[in-house]
């Protein structure tokens, strides 16, 4: 069986090739399906025979879809068929019925997640319970094989569902459609998640590889892997050690690392995420955007709809509107609303709703009290942006502040910047114990001796890696800077001529080729994001 | 039609154009020399490139147990024939088969024992990889771009170092064995499955000693960890199928006195000095009665491996 790392090797770059050439062998129809047995084959040659669970998940999903569908669909019939009075009760019966319906149907496919990814967690809590009652029993602590990409094939399966449920959608009772949809090699390991309306029409399609799409697929294919072999896997050593063994370490070391995982940690997932949307692109499918420059972001709230966006998104849509809209939140909202006004009223039912939402997206994350702090430290920041945003506004008025001006943007930038390294310092760490240690490490053990004696040279990246990753992440900042602008680059370049063009790839490819940390010296790394 | 043969023109010009920039960048990037400096992969192995061409005889390819059972210099003492252990840690066969080529450039050998181990424990992963870093080195050698020097953009390679040791991994060390009985196990008939890539390579490997008059023998070293009789059967066959020797150390361990109290450095799965002793001596009266080999123990034209004899002797000694 393959490792996972072989998203970034020349196997999956062989599979790719494949794809593509059989892709191109076919008609409409045969398409499809090379699509499709090329996404099973990634999938088994990654996760192996966990692969039932996908298909299980995908049977289970095309099931329930139809079944919610043919109730709507009887509910409608029978609605138009009775008498005015009568029409309440029924449309009553049968929203119970697919109320019943939806949650079977989210108990199955979270309860395949919760098991097999946290029952391990949630028994490991009972038994410390138990330990702190003085019970002598124990429960054993399962171990199961947890297929890659459950977490969000899972995720998109729930939101087709829910769609249906909604009406947003019809269910589809093509099974390979669905299949499709769900297994989609390039997604199924560390997302975009998908929506149904999305890409499962763009998939079926299975349009003709056209020469652009080809060329700006390559491009954004090979941007990933950039940011992939030479940033992300440059840093991993360093990084590992630190986090390891970061007793041995000084504040200034732990600020470093801290700081480099953030960095690591966005090439990874940005990276890996440009090589799905490239690969995607050469079949003319559009998946979503996850990335939108985050580090322009100048709050927490900001940062989280330009990081990650399909699972923000996801959350918003499946879990913040649905909790801010509900009965009870509602009520709670109108009491608010009657005593204290109207923002204090806002204020309650989007922080119950953003409180759901950060608790999700802690868990989403992994089993684990890290994760759980993870979500409720930006959960915290959030709020406290929406308390004091009113005063913030007031005072920056009263003081003549332009809260738009260059300087102010950039202090709101560094400050969002500094709290997400800090919250990725303890996603990273082993354990909250220690992100506490290591957090507290930065304020009572600081000192420059290792930059002093250069020492710190030694730890797996010696200057020049680090001229690499200062020369890479000024690129990135122009880059970035211009993206800002609403300049799209990968236009620009291929609004040039041919040789200029020839040489931007050229140059490209010579800077992955040397530069780019595989090979001997180097330990391949799988993508972070597909742990989760 | 006009369209796609100008596109298809212009990716074949841009492939050729890419070909020639990452040749470039490879006569830039591959190592000078082949010294512990030079950066060059899997230095003891590579050290072969230094000997005088012509002047070495014997070749060992395998993994891990090909240069823990073999030792070189003790063969040049007791014959004067000339050998060289290329075994590497996990060594795949493409290695084998890349290590093979690069040799008999330069040498003229007579007989390749290949370590059996290598068939079935290892799979020849990333193919295309290695391939890829055997026709353009820069994707072997990228990471030189820290230590490039003026000389690297004009200099050609040129070989000069060659290993003290010439590949054999001396290690002292004694983890004795808890289970020595291994031959007890039950017999069996059964064939181990050989890979496909790895029977590929097998048989390159042996295509390639037919083309340059090398007698091939396919060896297991003594192992209590590796040894099966299944493995024993289908290494039995392939050598039948290749018509070439295999020699199973493992059936020979009274014959060759191998006591797994002392003669293993980590508990029967590689051999020690002490093990490699006994195996070498043996494999030294063999290759006499080959009578394909010269004793060049007088010749001054390899003086040099009377030197190093003489290193490896005061390392013994200390």
């Amino acid at each position: 069986m393959l490792t996972i790392t072989t998203l970034f090797s020349f196997t999956y770059i062989e599979l790719l090739v494949l794809a593509i050439i059989f892709y191109e062998l076919f008609s409409q129809k045969g398409r499809r399906w090379v699509l499709l047995l090329f996404s099973y084959l990634f999938f088994y040659l990654i996760s192996g025979k966990l692969i039932c669970y996908l298909l299980f998940s995908t049977l289970s999903v095309h099931h329930f879809g139809i079944w919610l569908d043919d109730v709507q669909k009887e509910g409608k019939q029978q609605l138009k068929a009775v008498e005015k009075d009568q029409k309440k009760a029924l449309s009553a019966k049968f929203k119970k019925k697919q109320n019943l319906i939806m949650g079977l149907a989210v108990v199955v496919h979270i309860g395949v997640l919760a098991v097999l990814k946290y029952s391990p967690f949630a028994i490991s809590n009972i038994n410390t319970v138990l330990r702190l009652l003085h019970i002598s029993y124990s429960i054993d602590i399962p171990d199961y094989l947890v297929p890659i990409g459950i977490s969000f094939y899972t995720l998109q399966a729930v939101s087709y569902l829910t769609d249906v449920y909604r009406k947003v959608i019809p269910a589809d009772r093509n099974l390979l459609r669905l299949a499709l949809f769900m297994s989609f090699f390039p997604e199924i390991m560390e997302g975009p998640i998908c929506r149904y309306s999305d890409t499962a029409h763009s998939l079926w399609k299975a349009e003709k590889i056209n020469y652009w799409n080809f060329i700006a697929g390559s491009q954004r294919i090979a941007f990933g892997i950039m940011k992939k072999l030479i940033v992300a896997d440059r840093l991993n050593l360093f990084i590992k050690d630190v986090y390891l063994n970061f007793d041995n370490y000084d504040g200034f070391i732990i600020a470093v690392a801290m700081v480099g995982y953030t960095f690591q940690l966005y090439m990874d997932f940005s990276g890996t995420i440009d090589v799905a949307l490239g690969s995607g692109q050469i079949f003319g499918v559009t998946l979503p955007e996850n990335f939108r420059r985050p580090f322009f972001s100048r709050t927490i709230s900001e940062f989280w709809q330009r990081w990650h966006i399909t699972l923000g998104a996801w959350l918003k849509d499946y879990i913040f509107y649905p909790v801010s809209m509900s009965k009870r939140v509602t009520k709670l909202s109108m009491l608010a609303k009657k005593k204290y006004g109207n923002h204090v009223a806002s204020l309650v039912a989007g922080s119950i709703a953003l409180f759901c939402v950060w608790i999700a997206n802690g868990i989403w994350h992994g089993a684990g009290w890290k994760y759980i702090f993870f979500g409720m430290y930006h959960f915290a920041f959030i709020l406290c942006g929406n308390i004091v945003q009113p005063t913030v506004i007031k005072t920056a008025q009263r003081l003549h502040i332009d809260r738009n001006c260059l300087w102010y943007r950039i202090i709101q930038i560094i400050r969002t910047a500094i709290l997400v390294c800090i919250g990725e310092l303890f996603f990273r760490a082993h354990g909250l114990a220690a992100g506490i240690k290591m957090f507290r490490k930065m304020f009572t053990d600081f000192t420059f001796a290792t930059l002093r004696d250069g020492s710190i040279f030694t730890f797996g990246m010696d200057p020049k890696d680090y001229i690499v990753l200062g020369a890479f992440a000024l690129f990135l900042l122009v880059i970035g800077i211009i993206q800002e602008k609403g300049i799209i680059i990968r236009d620009e370049i291929n609004k040039k001529n041919v040789v200029f063009r020839l040489a931007v790839y050229y140059v490209f490819i010579l800077i992955i080729v040397i530069f780019g940390a595989y090979g001997a010296d180097y330990l391949p790394v799988n993508p972070i994001y597909a742990d989760f | 039609m006009k369209k796609y043969t100008k596109q298809f023109i212009t990716a074949l010009l841009f492939m050729i154009g890419l070909v020639c920039i990452l040749l470039a960048a490879s006569y830039v990037t591959v190592p000078k020399n082949n010294d512990p400096d030079s950066g060059i992969e899997q230095i003891d192995a590579n050290g072969v490139l230094g000997e005088k061409p012509g002047t070495v005889d014997v070749l060992f390819l395998g993994d891990s147990e090909a240069h823990s059972t073999f030792v070189p210099l003790r063969i040049w003492s007791d014959t004067g024939y000339t050998s060289y252990n290329c075994g590497t840690g996990d060594q795949t066969l493409d290695y084998s088969y890349t290590l093979l080529k690069r040799v008999t450039k330069n040498q003229d050998l007579k007989i390749v024992f290949l370590e059996a181990n290598a068939i079935y424990n290892l799979e020849s992963k990333e193919i295309l990889y290695a391939k890829l870093c055997d026709m353009l080195p820069v994707f072997r050698y990228h990471n030189r771009w820290k230590t490039l020097k003026r000389d690297d953009f004009t200099q050609k390679p040129e070989y000069t170092w060659t290993d003290p040791d010439k590949g054999y991994r001396f290690i002292t060390d004694i983890v004795p064995c808890e289970e020595p009985e291994y031959l007890d196990q039950d017999y069996t008939d059964e064939k181990a499955r050989i890979r496909p890539v790895n029977l590929y390579y097998v048989k390159r490997i042996k295509k390639l000693c037919d083309k340059k008059d090398i007698k091939l023998v396919l060896i297991s070293s003594p192992s209590t960890s590796y040894f099966t009789y299944k493995r024993h059967n289908r290494t039995t066959a392939l050598a039948s199928e290749l018509d070439c020797e295999f020699i199973d150390m493992n059936m020979m361990s009274e014959e060759l006195g191998i006591d797994w109290s002392k003669d293993t450095r980590d508990e029967g799965s590689h051999l020690n000095y002490a093990g490699a002793c006994k195996t070498t001596d043996w494999l030294s009266e063999y290759l006499t009665q080959t009578g394909l080999l010269t004793n060049h123990k007088e010749d001054p034209a390899y003086a040099s491996w009377n030197d190093a004899l003489a290193v490896f002797e005061d390392i013994l000694e200390k």
